[in-house]
């Protein structure tokens, strides 16, 4: 049942605008907040960082509200990474939010979160010099 | 053990029953590796709760079905596709 990257992608983006449209009928907003935060994924995966830079801006909103920090620094990773060839001091801002929440409550990324992400936080932390500025 | 009592909640007439056994089992089959098993089964569970009406199911089934993503964010499966690609 192994699909090509294409078709696959293609279904769960289907199922991800299912779970959002659902979850925006019935309030429901864990499952919006994944929803988006998957569209986002997949946005980034697809390379077009502009769709997934407003994906996890609007999984943000729903995922604060749950004051959980899981949905949060999903979002905060995903908007460092889509953000970072445009406003690179704001998505160094994410990343450091995001790892100081991961450090104080635990959450950390997991392997494949670490290697879908850390090429486009190597890329982000090359920028900037140690002490946090952007680098000229 | 579950998968035990997803052979008793289909023989069951109690949709409700069979559908939250199903996403469970699902769930457990995704973390021991069957994916294909785990996609399988959320689909028909999908399916099933669309046409009971059940919303709410229908939705974590097809949450499952969208998140390879999130998947591999919990589990740290490798899906080459996913994982080769660079900025």
């Amino acid at each position: 049942m192994q699909l090509s990257f294409a078709a696959s992608a293609m279904q769960r983006r289907a199922c991800s605008a299912g779970v959002l449209r659902t979850a925006e009928e019935l309030g429901d907003t864990f499952y919006e907040a994944a929803a988006r935060v998957n569209l986002g994924i997949l946005n980034v995966v697809k390379g077009d960082m502009g769709h997934a830079a407003k994906d996890f801006r609007a999984a943000l909103v729903p995922a604060t509200q749950l004051r959980s920090t899981y949905p949060v620094v999903s979002c905060l990773d995903g908007l460092a990474a889509a953000e970072r060839e445009d406003e690179t001091g704001r998505a160094a801002l994410m990343l450091a939010v995001s790892d100081s929440l991961r450090l104080r409550t635990g959450p950390p990324r997991s392997p494949a979160e670490e290697q879908m992400y850390e090429p486009y936080f190597t890329i982000l932390r090359k920028r900037l010099d140690c002490t946090g500025r952007e680098k000229r | 053990m579950i998968e035990g009592a997803l052979g008793l909640a289909e023989g069951s007439n109690d949709v409700d029953l069979v559908i939250r056994v199903r996403l469970h089992v699902a769930t457990l089959r995704s973390q021991h590796g069957d994916r294909d098993g785990s996609i399988s089964l959320n689909e028909r569970t999908a399916e099933l709760a669309a046409a009971s009406g059940d919303k709410l199911g229908r939705m974590m089934a097809l949450l499952s079905l969208g998140e390879d993503a999130a998947i591999l964010r919990r589990f740290g499966y490798a899906e080459e596709s996913v994982l080769c690609r660079s900025p």
